[in-house]
């Protein structure tokens, strides 16, 4: 199952495919949810993620396909090489992470590595680096927020309103609103300033912010 | 409260933010690309798969031709040095003729755009080209985070001063791009389609308007609101050209 939501670039992944003989592209999916709907009527063993769609994150997708089927390994495929980019989906339960800037002989090696359950990681990616970032458990009690809570997050430690929170977001004041008390439920804090207090104590400020 | 932090800092933020983005989004062609020429690399035999990878390298060009054409005209727009060519535009046939645009896309994931508006939509002052550059990115969009045979709503309204024109879609925007440098480093973290976002924006803000973004179910709807002014002030149609 490909996931991708650039057309093109899935065209030329299963142009690429083609000739492999023990690799048959069953489904293709330019959505998370576009992948979801498909499940109950497809069979496959191995998915293959962008890590930035329109509707979810890879690692979320990840997450999400973990609890759908246990079973189903995950190769994410991506131009994005960031360190923690590849431990976060790691860490979502994916067995390997390619690059899509590869030679195609090295992302069919991925895709038949990663259907064999073994892990794989692109050789340009630096593994000791992503390997300790999977271990340990750098966010700490950030880490209990959602990807989106999270951004908010890092903008409310700047000391910004929900207003301005909203309008860098591009999300309803509203909106804004419910992820700040989610926020501060789900860190047991219930100020702004013991939020700043929090984020200073986890080295979480940088210079700009508040 | 602590203070807001200086204008500075969060210019810097939004640049980071935004360079992010564009990175990104240059990367998706570019990608496509270097798969396609593999494909012909490794079936060299294949006039059937040439011609298919000639046409598909051909897009992803121009899918980058029209990103980078983005980014000037939005660094134009933002610094305020866009000329921008005010003429009367009849509003109900930009919004035809933005939908007629998109028809390929719509047919591809069987969607269906409903579009509504008063009979009093009437004509505004604007850059008609700017204006439908706007629309279709807003509704391009709309087509592509919505799932497939969904409806898109294009409600358009005159209001006082503004036209105001909503899509609507199920679906949201996008989930932000996770790509920090570190955990505690927000700066690489994107909005999906970011670089057309700020261009509707920057876009809207040229015309007196604005862009919104409204997740009216959090996860699953979403409405990108588009406004501008039905005649905007002089100050704004005449910018000042480039010394």
């Amino acid at each position: 199952m490909l996931v991708d939501d650039h057309a093109l670039f899935r065209e030329g992944l299963r142009a690429v495919l083609a000739p492999s003989p023990h690799i048959e592209v069953v489904a293709e999916a330019s959505t998370a949810r576009e992948m979801m709907d498909m499940i109950p009527g497809v069979s496959f063993e191995l998915a293959i993620l962008d890590v930035i769609l329109p509707d979810a994150s890879g690692s979320a997708l990840t997450r999400e396909l973990g609890r759908r089927i246990p079973d189903c390994n995950v190769l994410a495929l991506s131009m994005v090489d960031s360190p923690f980019t590849v431990a976060e989906l790691l860490r979502a339960g994916a067995a390997g992470f390619a690059l899509k800037s590869q030679p195609t002989a090295e992302i069919i090696e991925a895709i038949k590595a990663v259907a064999r359950r073994q892990k794989y990681l692109a050789p340009r990616l630096p593994q000791h680096e992503i390997e300790a970032l999977v271990r340990s458990d750098i966010t700490g009690p950030i880490g209990r927020l959602s990807p989106r809570e999270r951004e908010v997050f890092d903008l409310l430690i700047r000391g910004w309103n929900n207003d301005r929170v909203a309008t860098a977001l591009s999300i309803a004041t509203r909106t804004a609103e419910t992820h700040r008390q989610n926020i501060m439920a789900k860190l047991h804090v219930h100020s702004a300033v013991e939020l700043i207090r929090l984020a200073a104590q986890h080295g979480l400020l940088r210079e700009g912010h508040a | 409260m602590p203070n807001p932090p200086a204008p500075s800092a969060q210019s810097s933020v939004v640049d980071d933010n935004l360079l992010a983005s564009v990175l990104h989004d240059l990367r998706t062609p570019l990608a496509a690309m270097l798969m396609w020429q593999q494909a012909v690399r490794q079936q060299a035999g294949d006039a059937d798969l040439q011609g298919r990878a000639i046409d598909a390298m051909c897009g992803a060009a121009c899918e980058t031709v029209r990103l980078l054409d983005d980014l000037r005209d939005f660094t134009l727009l933002r610094r305020g040095r866009f000329e921008l060519h005010m003429a009367p535009l009849e509003l109900e046939r930009e919004l035809a003729a933005v939908v007629a645009q998109v028809a390929v896309q719509v047919q591809k994931k069987s969607l269906t755009i409903t579009a509504n508006h008063g009979p009093d939509l009437g004509a505004a002052i604007g850059d008609g080209p700017l204006i439908r550059r706007a629309l279709t990115l807003a509704l391009d969009t709309a087509i592509q985070s919505s799932p497939p045979a969904s409806v898109i709503q294009i409600e358009a309204k005159r209001l006082a001063h503004t036209i105001d024109i909503r899509i609507s879609y199920r679906g949201r925007l996008g989930a932000a791009i996770a790509e920090p440098r570190r955990a505690d480093d927000d700066r690489g973290r994107v909005p999906y389609r970011g670089l057309a976002t700020a261009l509707i924006r920057a876009i809207m803000e040229s015309h007196a308007g604005n862009f919104r973004v409204s997740e009216d179910h959090p996860g699953s709807a979403t409405t990108l609101g588009l406004s501008f002014a039905i005649a905007p002030a002089p100050a704004v149609a005449a910018l000042p050209n480039e010394p």
